[in-house]
């Protein structure tokens, strides 16, 4: 199975003309016809004679090519813009939409000799964390078809456990990477705010979203993340900060103070998570990194800074959506959807504003101060990813609440624009997979990546795969 | 159980957001929303007199640019995602009805 391997074991193979584009390609699109119609990852595939002409091309030019992703097949999350496949953000209000430009993401992902497959499925407009709100089929957790993968980005999380593909772009506003990667066994980067160009990504929540890659490693995600950041004149808030080479750097032996947010350990989180995530910080404590407990007061009431933050700004970009110059009616849109615009235009409307959407930025300033102070203890924190293992499929969509309160942990890092690894930690005695994230300073990806891969050098969760594909 | 969000106000934010809403819709979402707003009910218990607002994280700073010129879509690619064009334009929905 040429998918289970490295993106530079890959790269190696194809320098040595032992393996070619051609037969990755190939190969992913024969787990896609065989396991796609049960997990339901991917919403649009590209022409599959089309892309071999590429991965052809791709391999004539692979004595000359630069980067390391050169011929590697990928996909995206359908959340971007591109030219060579519809875009729908999971929602019928975009089907059949064919976007006239591309993603920035996308363009850098190109010029690099990567070899786009088709587009993931995901929560309509980013709004879920169970690729149930979907208009396409419901996504499945390749771990156990009667779950969700997660989400949003759960179809590009599923993807890569099933090794359909070596790795894909996900978004995150309010954990769409980390929590599908924590429920499918993969490894994924919320970048901090501004560390990619977020040109042709459709917005969920502007101030909160954030590109970054997922995959099956820490050094995989190192090798796209180096590949797709840079200041963009397309997208202001982009950042110049990017002199980091974030290969070079991966086995550098570091010792680190790790903080454990006594918040994110409260009662809610389900002790078979909590075991699992001790255990993992007992590893980096054996292997001499410094542990100590900080605190952060305010995530008590993280998915109310969140929420009333994402949904404004959600409530606001969701207007476009008018059915003239592109798309269908907005009346198609999903109940969770219309759900949040409304509570979005609730926040922002005369007579709430003040109590709702201002004081949640109130809050937002004291929480970045929190985890400025906490940092000041430690150098990155270590906390889960969700409270609870993978749902049962129906649980949370039936459940608006339940479902939001899944983001606790990871609504509160966008609200900062910090940055987050999240990393495969273990299982649960039914084999569902828990992931851990590392919570970084602003612009401290190379500190999260290398503490990530250090774990994975200690432990083998990463490359444990579903029983689906065995 | 208690409805925070009336069915007026149901109504009221529908149509601020531009969705229609059906009777069925109008009862389960006051449930749905007012769950919701009850749990961000938590935030009135915190008191930030003079803190300031955040939102957003990158540094205020304006961005400028020389105002030439530059490719952009054609009229035909503009258009290409539209349902209704007329004449090489938009067609959008009547905002005026005349009265008889």
């Amino acid at each position: 199975m040429l998918l289970d391997k490295s993106i530079s074991q890959l790269a190696k193979l194809l320098r040595s003309k032992k393996v070619s584009s051609v037969d990755l390609v190939t190969e992913a699109y024969d787990r896609i016809a065989d396991l796609n119609p049960q997990l339901n990852s991917f919403i649009s595939l590209r022409d599959k004679e089309e892309v071999i002409k590429e991965a052809k091309k791709a391999d004539e030019g692979i004595d000359q090519a630069t980067s390391l992703l050169h011929g590697i097949p990928y996909s995206l999350k359908d959340a971007y813009v591109n030219k060579e496949t519809q875009t729908t953000c999971g929602s019928q209000v975009l089907d059949g939409f064919n976007s006239p430009y591309e993603a920035t993401v996308q363009k850098k992902l190109k010029d690099s000799g990567a070899i786009l497959i088709g587009k993931n499925n995901l929560d309509a407009w980013g709004h879920g964390g169970s690729t149930e709100n979907t208009d396409y089929k419901v996504g499945k957790n390749p771990w156990d078809i009667t779950r969700i993968p997660g989400g949003s980005s759960g179809g590009s999380a599923a993807a890569i456990s099933s090794r359909m593909i070596s790795f894909s772009i996900g978004e995150d506003t309010g954990g769409s990477i980390r929590n599908p990667s924590s429920m499918c066994n993969t490894s994924g980067l919320k970048v901090s705010y501004g560390r990619v160009s977020r040109y042709g990504t459709i917005s969920y929540a502007s101030s909160l979203d954030s590109v970054g890659p997922m995959a099956k490693s820490v050094e995989d995600l190192a090798l796209v993340l180096k590949n797709i950041i840079g200041k963009d004149k397309l997208d202001a808030t982009s950042s110049n900060n990017n002199d980091t080479d974030y290969l070079t750097d991966l086995n550098k032996k570091v010792s680190k103070t790790i903080g454990l947010p006594k918040e994110f350990f409260d009662e809610g989180l389900d002790p078979k998570v909590k075991e699992i995530i001790l255990k993992a910080v007992k590893k980096y404590e054996d292997a001499g990194h410094k542990v100590v407990e900080v605190s952060i007061p305010l995530i008590k009431y993280g998915v109310s800074i969140y929420y009333l933050t994402g949904l404004s700004e959600t409530s606001s970009n969701m207007a476009r959506y008018d059915g003239v110059r592109y798309g269908h009616s907005r009346q198609l849109l999903s109940d969770e959807t219309k759900r949040r615009i409304m509570l979005g235009s609730y926040a922002l409307s005369a007579g709430y504003a003040d109590e709702l959407y201002k004081k949640a930025q109130q809050a937002r300033t004291k929480l970045i101060e929190e985890f400025t102070k906490a940092f000041k203890e430690c150098d990155v924190l270590l906390a889960p990813v969700t409270p609870s293992i993978p749902a049962k499929i129906g649980e949370l969509i039936n459940d608006p609440l339940k479902s939001f309160l899944e983001d606790l942990y990871t609504g509160p890092i966008n609200v900062a624009g910090l940055t987050s690894l999240s990393i495969p930690a273990g299982f649960t005695q039914d084999k569902l997979p828990v992931g851990m994230q590392l919570i970084g300073k602003r612009f401290h990806e190379a500190e999260l990546l290398q503490l990530g891969h250090a774990y994975q050098q200690l432990t083998n969760w990463h490359l444990e795969k579903p029983s689906i594909i065995q | 159980m208690k409805q925070t969000v009336s069915k007026q106000l149901v109504k009221h934010i529908a149509q601020l957001a531009n969705i229609e809403l059906d009777d069925n819709r109008v009862d389960l979402y006051q449930s749905q929303l007012s769950m919701i707003m009850d749990h961000f009910d938590d935030l009135k218990s915190l008191s930030f007199d003079d803190v300031p607002e955040t939102s957003r994280i990158v540094e205020e700073e304006n961005v400028w640019r020389e105002d030439d010129v530059d490719e952009s879509f054609t009229q035909e690619e503009a258009l290409s995602n539209s349902k209704k064009t007329h004449d090489g334009y938009f067609m959008v929905p009547y905002l005026l009805t005349q009265k008889d």
